[in-house]
């Protein structure tokens, strides 16, 4: 039994957890409402997934599959999400900041295709390796491929374009968990 | 050296100093993420309604030079705290919250998040409103705060789900722009002359 740190990827139906051979009860999860880039803790046991947690932006867990809390019976957590880190913390900066230049009832009113195309550039960037300088021309490629309006489309490129990341440490923030209750540790070794 | 560690021989060194306990308020802050808002040590007396008068006056800039100056004055970067991993993060948080009460046994310490985020739980106005020490203009200001607090959030109807996208935090992040515009700086806390009122409203 194997605890893993990483990042959903969701096509549709077809949903993967990055760097994990899909287990053979995948189809379980789509029945939550998972988005691509959602980070994620799953338990693998002879593929055979377990239990898996979600995480809020406070490093709060939450399990939403599987009866037992296995956490409670390993101490090793492997974070696969180390290999997409930099790329992850770049794109949400990255749309954070694009995503600003909305007023609040513009993104009220385009809340479905803003959503999706959020989704839409972590399912299709996040896995890829790339220099994190493509990400950007990935992004507006996909901005550019949206039904939003060209007025929007093109703030929101824009703002894209312009962004720097003020420090570049922020990239390597990992992704927060509070294990406080739990005697389990993170494994960041894998590279 | 362990981040831990290093943090806390650091502390060590600046135990002494007259200032030691703002200097734990401003680690706190930013290790809560709210590095810009204000802070008030309450003694639960009389003089509580002059602390907040006097601090209510200030922007949340001036509490952000403050954090900042602080944090730097422990030889601390702001941006080794914000990358720093949760589970450090809330083991340090531990320790200067236990040096805090190790300070303040007698003192109740209130940090105003709600100021500058309308999303975080008004202790203050808590606070504010079940002491009678407070004068009830005090109490006018703050309920009015706490109404539009409210009011804001209904209007913004942000999802509240587990995960947060880069999409509801973006408009969460404009919510607070707004309201620092409107809470967060001093005009709605001072007291304003009659002349001032007739100008200013």
């Amino acid at each position: 039994m194997h605890a893993f740190l990483t990042f959903i990827r969701k096509n549709n139906q077809d949903i993967h957890m990055l760097g994990i051979k899909n287990p053979e009860n995948i189809i379980e999860l789509s029945k939550f409402n998972l988005k691509s880039g959602q980070p994620i803790i799953a338990v693998v046991i002879d593929k055979e997934l377990l239990s898996l947690y979600i995480l809020d932006s406070l490093g709060n867990i939450m399990q939403i599959y599987g009866k037992n809390d296995s956490l409670f019976d390993l101490n090793k957590i492997y974070d696969l999400s180390l290999v997409n880190l930099k790329k992850y913390n770049y794109i949400k900066t990255l749309l954070i900041n694009s995503f600003s230049s909305l007023s609040i009832e513009e993104s009220k009113y385009k809340l479905k295709d803003l959503e999706d195309l959020e989704d839409r550039i972590f399912c299709n960037i996040l896995h890829l390796k790339i220099d994190l300088y493509k990400c950007k021309q990935l992004i507006i490629r996909e901005i550019n491929k949206s039904n939003l309006d060209n007025d929007l489309k093109t703030r929101l490129i824009y703002n894209i374009k312009k962004n720097k990341i003020s420090n570049r440490k922020i990239l390597r923030k990992k992704i927060d968990i509070d294990l406080q209750g739990y005697s389990i540790n993170i494994d960041s070794l894998i590279q | 050296m362990n981040i831990l560690d290093d943090i806390q021989i650091k502390l060590e060194k600046h135990k002494s100093q007259y200032n030691y306990l703002v200097l734990l308020l401003s680690l706190k802050c930013f290790l809560i993420n709210h590095y810009e808002c204000h802070w008030y040590i309450f003694t639960n007396q009389l003089e509580d309604q002059e602390k907040l008068n006097e601090n209510q006056k200030l922007s949340f800039y001036y509490f952000k030079d403050l954090n900042e100056k602080n944090i730097q004055s422990l030889h601390i970067k702001p941006i080794e705290l914000l990358i720093m991993p949760k589970n450090k993060r809330l083991e340090l948080l531990k320790i200067v919250e236990s040096k805090i009460e190790d300070l303040t046994y007698d003192q109740i310490i209130i940090i105003d998040s709600y100021r500058t985020d309308p999303f975080q739980q008004d202790i203050l106005f808590d606070y504010v409103i079940n002491n009678s020490f407070f004068d009830n203009e005090t109490k006018k200001i703050y309920s009015k705060r706490h109404e539009d607090g409210n009011k804001l959030i209904d209007f913004a109807k942000i999802s509240s789900e587990y995960y947060e996208s880069a999409l509801n935090i973006s408009r969460q992040n404009k919510i607070k722009d707004y309201w620092k515009n409107i809470w967060g700086i001093s005009n709605n806390y001072n007291d304003h002359t009659i002349i001032e009122n007739l100008i200013l409203r």
